[in-house]
């Protein structure tokens, strides 16, 4: 599966990339399920169909798409599980399926929903392990395990049986085994989910700082779209298996959202006369105005409101994150008039 | 693969503590599993009381095949049979996924990676047998039949342990993991008979495609002076060729694996 093009910018390459699953189909009643048994109906489930992405040494990536998208099967090849049914693929240079030791031992891949971690045993010896499964040296090691402790804040529950712990302790002891082989590429699918604000926002924090400091390559998936917001500037949207988007997430948010919402309270009950074209007054609470302006005169607009001298406060706002992506896949004509303009 | 071998002791240890945990189930199974082993020694000796032989078995040779089953069945019991008995939740949990994606021979760490101690008492008790079966001079102790033993013993681990690669790699493809183990129990039924009490036809079967004569019955005939040279190098071979072929069959399902949904 080595492709001949030499390929050394791209950490991740793919090529139409796809991969079906034939799923048995079940049958209701005796007579059927008795006719399914002698003669199995298949189904084909395209779950990626073509995906031609490079991801650069170093970026973070968001992965975005509705549930079903294709976003874990994507990672699963990527991260040699899965055998792709066309298409080309290359991480790290390797061709992920062939599961060489050089490739898994620079990759990592953290399922949100999936253990690594010993259910029975506290972390420290599933960290212990992990140091022989990527032949870790005893110094290295302890260097390691004592950076990510103090980065995650886990040094509390190493010694406590995994099944003991809290859901955000063991995502975060999670991540520190996932690490400690210092992967060249993480595929992050869905690290926060069921966790809450709190927990998420340390997690995105972390994810940050070791990127800063060891800048790994990351593909993330993400049920919050704060997660991407906060820490990826590319994004990758698709759905059924085809890709949509990519490109910068602002570019996305812009052009998904040409206007901004400004929330605005005066000590009036009228809306003075503003000189600015296109601005609309959404709906009014006494002197609560809610109002929608495009991007580009948002700033006179509150210039402006600040001048008439009646503006006890103002706010902007930017369209939620979840509403942009649902809005992808809802409202398609918008959406084709977006895709054509990028 | 010496450096896998390594990680497998820290699981074991890990997976020993783990049945630690529960510490009295473990000694109630270690004596349970000790009373299941004279339990089917008085079983031979029931039959014994009525007969004098069982197909050209004497009662001394059924003991000798009696302790190289349960030498086997016993370590199988305590390396393999913990792996399978879990393959449905490993697989279904996501952690055959995980595994996958570590530098390790995954198929290596599905079947070793738990091991169960409960089956001490039966590997003790028939390792004891055999050497009280030695000192009554029941067996044929010469160069020749001792290293030919040790050969046969040697396939019979290996056959066992393709037959688990195989049976695993079949539950995995065709998503049948409970079936798996009820496979082992009645595989493990034949054995504890020599197969001269089949018909020809099964006989044969059991020498060939379905090799479990290789398991008990010719170490025990080696042993005891009743078998010649070739059912042994027979077995060799089959078990090498078990083992490639559990080989292409793992390598297979790994390809065709779909990994649990999301
Ligand atoms: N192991 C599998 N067997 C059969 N179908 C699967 C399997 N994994 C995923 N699918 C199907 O493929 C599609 C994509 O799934 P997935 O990649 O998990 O989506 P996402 O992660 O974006 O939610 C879905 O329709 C799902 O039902
Ligand atoms: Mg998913």
């Amino acid at each position: 599966m080595k492709i001949s093009t030499p390929n050394c910018d791209n950490c991740v390459f793919t090529e139409e990339l796809g991969r079906d699953f034939n799923i048995r189909q079940k049958s209701q009643g005796l007579a059927a399920s008795i006719k399914n048994f002698i003669r199995p109906s298949y189904k084909l489930v395209e779950a990626v169909r073509s995906l031609s992405m490079r991801i650069g040494f170093g970026e973070i990536v968001g992965f975005l798409g509705p549930n079903g998208a294709g976003k874990t099967t994507t990672l699963k090849m990527l991260s040699g599980l899965l055998f792709p049914s066309r298409g080309k693929l290359e991480v790290l240079g390797h061709s992920p399926f062939s599961r060489e030791r050089e490739f898994l031992s620079q990759i990592s891949l953290v399922m949100g929903q999936k253990q690594n971690l010993w259910w029975d045993l506290p972390p420290i010896e599933t960290f212990e392990i992990h140091r022989s499964i990527y032949n870790l040296d005893e110094k290295d090691f302890r260097g390691r395990i004592e950076e990510l402790i103090d980065m995650l804040e886990i040094s509390d529950c190493l010694e406590t049986q995994t099944r003991k712990l809290s859901l955000g302790q063991r995502m975060r002891c999670e991540l520190a085994v996932s690490l400690l082989h210092r992967p060249k590429v993480l595929f992050l699918d869905e690290p926060t989910i069921g966790l809450d604000i709190l927990m998420q926002k340390k997690i995105r924090k972390f994810l940050l700082d070791y990127h800063a400091r060891f800048k790994p390559t990351i593909l993330l998936t993400s049920h919050y779209m704060d997660d991407v917001a906060a820490l990826a500037k590319r994004v990758i949207v698709i759905n059924n298996g085809l890709k949509i988007y990519d490109g910068l997430l602002s570019d996305l948010t812009e052009k998904m959202q040409p206007e901004k919402i400004i929330t605005v309270i005066l000590n009036s009950e009228t809306f003075p006369k503003i000189e600015i074209p296109n601005v609309n007054i959404v709906s009014q609470e006494s002197n609560l105005f809610r109002l929608k302006a495009p991007r580009e005169n948002v700033g006179k607009l509150a210039a402006a409101l600040y001048n008439t001298g009646l503006t006890i406060d103002l706010t902007i706002e930017d369209t939620p994150l979840e509403d942009i992506i649902g809005n992808l896949f809802t409202e398609k004509s918008n959406f084709q008039q977006f895709r054509t303009n990028v | 693969m010496f450096s896998q071998l390594k990680i497998i002791m820290k699981l074991w240890k890990a997976s020993i503590i783990q049945s630690m945990e529960y510490r009295g189930s473990f000694i109630f199974s270690i004596f349970a599993n000790f009373f299941d082993f004279i339990f089917g020694l008085l079983q031979y000796l029931v039959f014994f009381t009525a007969a004098k032989s069982i197909a050209g078995w004497s009662s001394d040779n059924m003991l000798a095949l009696y302790s190289v089953f349960m030498f086997i069945y016993s370590l199988q019991f305590i390396f393999l049979y913990p792996n399978i008995a879990v393959l449905g939740e490993m697989v279904n949990t996501g952690g055959l996924d995980l595994l996958l994606t570590k530098p390790l021979d995954a198929r290596l760490f599905v079947l070793l990676r738990k091991i169960s101690l409960e089956e001490l008492g039966s590997l003790s008790t028939s390792i004891v047998l055999f050497i009280w079966l030695i000192s009554k001079g029941v067996f044929v102790i010469t160069f020749q039949s001792v290293l030919l033993f040790i050969i046969s013993i040697f396939s019979a681990l290996i056959i066992v342990y393709s037959i688990y690669i195989t049976l695993t790699a079949l539950a995995i493809m065709l998503e049948k993991m409970e079936d798996a183990s009820e496979f082992i129990w009645s595989l493990f039924s034949f054995c504890r008979y020599p197969t001269d009490i089949y018909p020809a036809k099964m006989k044969f079967l059991f020498f060939t495609f379905f090799p479990i004569a290789y398991i008990s019955t010719v170490p025990a005939q080696t042993i005891s002076g009743l078998g010649s040279t070739e059912p042994v190098i027979y077995g060799f071979i089959i078990s090498i060729l078990s083992l490639l072929i559990s080989s292409a069959i793992w390598k297979k399902t790994i390809r065709s694996y779909t990994s649990a949904g999301s």
